[in-house]
């Protein structure tokens, strides 16, 4: 058994071998990252026709790109021939890509467009195309590939998580983008610590002291209150969220401008016209929002992170940042976002570095499983509304992870409704969807 | 002692309208990869264009050099255009299979080209950063759009021209639907084709000459062999 789900006590708690035992490992890979939807990047990051990106996901090595036509491809990046990567070039742009093992060339649409000495296959030799990821889909830019030919659509796996990208892309009047220039770092524990730690609020006061004793400095003063008026939300198939219920906006980061300050309310002013006020008021709070299984979206209203978390080994894992914008800001609200995705989210920013130190830890910790064999991720199970510092969110993760690894089924929580600031939707979208399609 | 063997290329006539365009052209048999269009200064046909056009020739691409009149006015620019590339589509070379490489005069000449031709890929090689970046600016200012993916070689592009080459940057990252680079080497203050003495020229020639030579290969559709459009066919049938 590797969770202990008692609803009684109540107590929920994991067991350790699952941080350390290299057959749960396989079995991760076996069933959970063969079966569901992975991220593997944002449709702008590929912003002209041929432009490639190369990305691991789900172990595979991929060639994420957009063709000649526009059209966002996902290939497989081993050459049909002999199996050598085709492209080990991190991104860049070609219309076509040439194996360097033996010359065999595709283009970025998939196709075979030349091999060398090709006499000597004779004429009824087939041509191999590169091959696909079985399926690719988007939902607002974020680009998911799944290795399962038959897994549900995408729009249906994120479930109620496809709501809180929409918070996050609304930002934009003209479609949110990722800014080039990326956070690669590896950390030397297991992949599921960063799950947790990415959307844990309970350990942002102990283990970011450091961070917030920079946000007094820089403003004279900090109110923390915001960071305990939050939810936790479980939003099916083992997505979940923790979600501010005021702005954090002077909470987090260094002090806006007299002018950024302007330019954000103006901003919001004229998203208020477009989405209408509730659906802006929700957008206005922070959120850490988790896609099962490794995709992590962040948004402290100071910018917003996309993190992919990709499993190496039991004790070690990689992780790539990226930051999503709204593009049409300004030079102020810019700066205070990429100040903020350096000395927050950077590997040598004010806060990466405590929780890689603090997973490793873990990690370091769970040497001694045999001897000390449970996790508790209990907080907040007995309250009627689970707050952000509470481990909902975990619990609704580790209850999909456990149904994929080990077949067995844990009912969800049940808690009191979300209160009304939760339900508030976009007129825009309300109008959209109601409107006939052609 | 050169110790290169370099093939004589033939010289010929082409001509375009009233006027006439002194160009040099290698033929050989087998299956080259593309064709590439150099065009240059007017006087450059000689040893320097004779070794770009050798050099071309062992990347699998079958060179024709072309003198452009820098007095010339633009839309004749385009006709010459034209008329080289029919030169080339004599020789069986479709537009996407031709990339073109523009010196000097040529430099400016070639980015009209990416403007008016849907050819594989452009590449402008200047010492003339400045010249060639508002030529840049004034095409994309027009209505008609960049069509092929450009890339920019600047030598000289000390303090006075560096500010020009980032507005170009970002001009061409948000106008230019097509990818674009533009690369600026500090020193040199004349364009080398291939080598110079010097140290930092020549490291500056031999990156441009890789890059631009990356550039072709990336983007100029192959020439299918016969059994290559034999599939093809085989392929649509199905």
């Amino acid at each position: 058994m590797y969770i202990d789900d008692d609803r009684t006590k109540p107590r929920f708690r994991v067991h350790r071998s699952v941080m350390v035992d290299t057959e749960v490992f396989r079995l991760e890979k076996e069933k959970i990252f063969n079966h569901t939807w992975l991220y593997v990047g944002h449709e702008s990051e590929l912003s002209k026709p041929n432009d490639f990106k190369t990305r691991s996901v789900g172990g595979r090595p991929l060639i994420f790109a957009r063709n000649n036509k526009g059209e966002i491809k996902v290939w497989i990046n081993s050459c049909p021939h002999r199996g050598a990567l085709l492209c080990r070039e991190p991104k860049g742009n070609a219309r076509f890509m040439t194996c360097f093992y033996h010359g065999w060339a595709f283009s970025i649409s998939g196709e075979m467009v030349s091999l060398p000495g090709d006499q000597s296959y004779g004429p009824d030799f087939e041509r191999p195309s590169l091959t696909a990821a079985p399926r690719i889909d988007s939902y607002r830019g974020f680009v998911f590939v799944s290795f399962d030919p038959d897994i549900v659509d995408l729009k249906t796996y994120l479930a109620g998580a496809a709501e809180y990208l929409d918070l996050i892309c609304d930002q934009s009047e003209v479609g949110m983008q990722v800014i080039e220039g990326t956070h690669e770092y590896s950390v030397r524990a297991n992949w599921k610590l960063l799950v947790e730690n990415s959307y844990d609020g309970y350990h942002a006061v102990t283990a970011h002291q450091r961070y917030f004793e920079m946000v007094k400095a820089a403003r004279g003063s900090l109110d923390g209150s915001a960071l305990g008026k939050s939810s936790a939300i479980d939003l099916g198939n083992g997505h979940a969220v923790i979600a501010g219920a005021v702005s954090a906006l002077d909470t987090f980061g260094r002090p806006l401008s007299e002018e950024g300050r302007r330019e954000k309310a103006e901003r919001l002013g004229r998203l208020r016209q477009i989405h209408g006020d509730a659906w802006v008021d929700r957008m206005e709070g922070a959120r850490n929002l988790v896609i099962f299984p490794n995709l992590v979206v962040i948004d402290l209203t100071m910018g917003v992170v996309i993190r992919k978390i990709d499993p190496l080994a039991p004790d070690h894992m990689e992780v790539t940042g990226w930051e999503l914008v709204p593009p049409e800001e300004g030079d102020d609200l810019r700066r205070q976002r990429l100040d903020n995705y350096l000395t927050f989210w950077g590997p040598g920013g004010l806060a990466t570095p405590d929780d890689v130190e603090a997973l490793e830890a873990c990690q370091r910790g769970f040497a001694a499983f045999q001897e000390l064999s449970w996790s508790d991720i209990s907080r907040g199970m007995a309250k009627p509304d689970p707050s952000g510092s509470d481990e909902l969110q975990m619990r609704t993760w580790w209850r999909q992870w456990n149904r994929l690894v080990t077949g067995e089924r844990l009912p969800p929580e049940e808690h009191a409704p979300l209160a009304p600031h939760y339900s508030g939707r976009s007129i825009l979208r309300a109008d959209l969807e109601a409107s006939p399609t052609s | 002692m050169d110790a290169l063997i370099r093939i004589k290329p033939a010289r010929r006539t082409v001509v375009v309208g009233t006027r006439t365009i002194r160009a040099e052209q290698i033929h050989l048999g087998g299956a080259l990869r593309g064709a590439a269009l150099v065009l240059c200064d007017a006087g450059d046909l000689g040893p320097d264009s004779e070794a770009v056009a050798n050099d071309l020739l062992m990347q699998g691409y079958e060179p024709l050099v072309a003198e452009i009149d820098g007095d010339t006015a633009e839309r004749d620019h385009r006709a010459d255009i034209g008329a080289l590339l029919d030169v080339l589509a004599e020789r069986g070379w479709e537009h996407q299979q031709v990339g073109v490489l523009g010196y000097g005069t040529g430099a400016r000449v070639a980015l009209t080209a990416a403007f008016g031709f849907d050819l594989g890929a452009v590449v402008s090689i200047s010492s003339a950063a400045a010249d060639v970046a508002a030529h840049a600016l004034h095409l994309l200012d027009r209505p008609a759009v960049m069509r092929v993916p450009w890339l920019g070689l600047f030598a000289g592009t000390a303090t006075q021209t560096a500010g020009t080459l980032a507005d170009l940057r970002r001009r061409l990252r948000a106008d230019a639907p097509v990818y674009t680079r533009v690369v600026g080497y500090a020193d040199g203050s004349a364009w080398p084709h291939l080598d110079d003495r010097d140290a930092v020229d020549h490291a500056a020639s031999f990156d441009s000459w890789q890059r631009a030579m990356e550039w072709l290969n990336l983007r100029v559709v192959p020439r299918p062999t016969e059994l290559a459009l034999a599939w093809a066919r085989r392929q649509a049938n199905e």
